[in-house]
């Protein structure tokens, strides 16, 4: 599978000032700090970890809608991070974002129509009304939405249709490549599985990359082909989804699987978790060396001083601890 | 043994500009001492109204009928001052987000020791010193020090402890969770969960465990009690419940969630359409227009919540004909 994105060492911090008036500092703060990963033609890429890990700043940030303070994003070989903001626009047809709240991130004052018509301008002004009129009826019923709603507002929706028409809005250039931010997290679990099912059939049946930000293991182990475990904006292993859910290496990975609870009384009362003592560390400070050693049950002096480097494994298996053969 | 608390036909409805909208039905539940009952459902189904009504704390356009006894009392016709009495004391609840929940202009270790100087009379030395075991048991490092923080200097997971702590210090016979770890991380909500494990084995107090995760109430809950617009349809021991469903909607939902532990590598059986509108519910079963065996019976009729053997009930007209 040939890549059509490249990450390499992707870093976004962001200046926030701490103390007082008189003697304010400028700390900043690591969101994304060297990531590197690539996504192939029709891959599913997942993007797991918890709040605060730097997973919807890294979407953002692959598509330029927050500057990245360092590191490059190769599209089809070309750095984004580098093009005139006109080049970048032009890009824009071939990368699209699909936000996590449905209703907030639809304008209200506009119909559906309108709506799935707005990209469509904004790519090509010259684009016939008949034709776009045609674009966007053929979009909503492969969304699921039927064309008699097109003069419909948002609010007349439902959580589930309203993903739907932020997904067709994203569909209807024919983008490559998808960043989907938590799609499906605001909505109940008889809307979310539809929503899954359209997901997936819209990737393979238009060849799409996505890259697929979830803190749901479950759904990212349903829709993905390989994932991606960050943890205060580091990544801590990245391997093919069967390798990752059978056997995950990395101390982190191991403690976010048994945290998820199984709906089966048997074996979720059977099964002994994990559990990690303490919270998150604030990024503004984050720990020295492997950020996770606070948390890690085999946490060695060594994870004090070194930040640990990323090995490659077999199959492409990556991972960022100094003790995963322990 | 006699139920804690008895929910007898209770119906919660709120006044809107667009007319009445009913979020609970005719519901009918009874909780025993020291049991833990799962209360499931979607956004909307009632699940938290029905809690919220039984205890006098709903909004001021909504109304409750029907009989909630508590330990002998009818809840719904006792005045404000009579229901702080047993709130808080006798029952407690602990909230989804704990960040609201609390007083953010008052030190953690205040708000936990006024529960015990209100209800129980305590001198607020022997409050402080409840509420640090509390507080130890909820393993809360460094609590001498936490004790006199603000609930902006606290995470999270750890306000959330603190609502656990603030509900527990009264030893309540019952304890009721709304969602108490869906804005929690995973890994935080695993110490959480732990905690009520704990809890479950040592104290006496029945707990009501509302949530939408059915994984939650798989490690938990001992009874199951299934909501879908305002009503119960299925009401069934823990195991029985996931075994083998019997409604409909409880097949739908537990075969539409992707699971962590298996595989799957198909498109999901995801339940067609959404949920009813509150405003104007249906005349016969609310989940006829997604369920795919329904008849015309389904659509006219609405099916009854009865008994399919001594600890399970159902609402669902096929079930009678097999």
């Amino acid at each position: 599978m040939s890549a059509v994105l490249k990450v390499e060492n992707l870093k976004v911090h962001f200046p926030i000032k701490t103390g007082g008036f008189l003697n304010s500092t400028v700390v900043p703060l690591k969101a994304v700090d060297g990531v590197s990963f690539d996504v192939g033609a029709g891959e599913c890429l997942g993007v797991v970890g918890e709040s605060g890990c730097g997973k919807s700043t890294l979407g953002r940030a692959i598509l330029q809608l927050i500057k990245p303070t360092d590191g490059r994003v190769l599209w089809l070989g070309e750095n984004l991070c580098d093009l005139a903001p006109e080049a970048m626009r032009q890009k824009r047809s071939d990368l699209q974002l699909v936000f996590q709240d449905p209703l907030s991130s639809l304008n209200p004052r506009l119909s559906v129509a309108e709506i799935i018509r707005e990209p469509l301008y904004a790519a090509d002004p010259s684009i016939s009304r008949g034709e776009a009129d045609q674009r966007i009826d053929e979009i909503m019923s492969d969304v699921g939405l039927l064309p008699e709603m097109r003069n419909r507002y948002p609010h007349e929706f439902s959580g589930g249709q309203c993903q739907r028409i932020a997904i067709a809005r994203a569909m209807v250039l024919k983008p490559k490549l998808i960043v989907c931010d938590e799609p499906v997290s605001a909505l109940d679990v008889s809307i979310q599985a539809q929503v899954i099912n359209l997901l997936r059939k819209l990737q393979r049946e238009h060849g799409l990359s996505l890259i697929f930000i979830s803190h749901d293991l479950s759904v990212v182990r349903h829709l993905c082909h390989r994932v991606m475990v960050l943890y205060l904006g580091r990544m801590m292993e990245l391997a093919d989804r069967d390798a990752l859910f059978a056997k995950p290496l990395h101390p982190y990975t191991q403690a976010l699987l048994s945290a998820v609870p199984i709906p089966d009384p048997a074996l979720e009362r059977a099964k002994e978790p994990l559990i990690l003592s303490g919270d998150l560390p604030s990024p503004l400070h984050p720990p020295s060396g492997c950020v996770f050693r606070t948390r890690c049950p085999k946490a060695s002096p060594k994870c004090i001083k070194e930040v640990p480097a990323v090995e490659v494994l077999s199959g492409g298996h990556q991972i960022a601890c100094h003790h995963w053969q322990d | 043994m006699n139920p804690v608390l008895t929910l007898d036909h209770l119906n919660v409805s709120f006044a809107t500009n667009n007319g009445e909208v009913s979020a609970v039905s005719d519901l009918s539940l009874s909780i025993t001492p020291g049991e833990c009952v799962g209360i499931v459902g979607e956004s909307g189904s009632g699940k938290s109204q029905t809690f919220l009504g039984a205890m006098g704390l709903l909004a001021n356009n909504g109304t409750a009928t029907g009989r909630v006894v508590f330990q002998g009392q009818d809840l719904l016709t006792l005045d404000r001052a009579a229901l702080n009495k047993i709130r808080g004391d006798r029952m407690a609840m602990i909230f989804q987000d704990a960040g609201t929940s609390l007083t953010p202009h008052m030190r953690i270790g205040d708000q936990l020791i006024e529960v015990l100087t209100t209800h129980k009379g305590h001198s607020r030395q022997a409050a402080r010193q409840r509420v640090l075991e509390v507080m130890e048991s909820m393993r809360i490092p460094e609590i001498e020090k936490r004790l006199t923080q603000y609930p902006h200097e606290f995470s999270g997971g750890m306000r959330q402890r603190v609502m656990i702590a603030m509900a527990l210090v009264c030893e309540p016979d019952l304890l009721i969770a709304d969602e108490p770890t869906t804005a929690l991380d995973v890994t935080v909500q695993a110490q959480i969960l732990n905690l009520f494990r704990a809890l479950k084995r040592h104290t006496k107090s029945a707990i009501v465990l509302i949530t939408h995760d059915l994984g939650v109430v798989a490690g938990l809950c001992d009874r199951v009690a299934v909501m879908y617009a305002g009503r119960i349809v299925e009401e069934a021991p823990v195991a029985d419940i996931f075994a083998a469903p019997k409604h409909p909607y409880t097949q739908g939902l537990l075969k539409c969630m992707p699971r962590l532990d298996q595989l799957l590598d198909a498109e999901l059986d995801a339940i067609p359409g959404q949920p009813p509108n509150l405003q104007n519910l249906p005349n016969g079963c609310a989940f006829a227009e997604r369920c795919v065996n329904a008849n015309t019976r389904c659509h006219n009729e609405r099916p009854a919540l009865r008994e399919l053997s001594s600890a399970r009930r159902a609402a669902c007209h096929l079930l009678e004909a097999a």
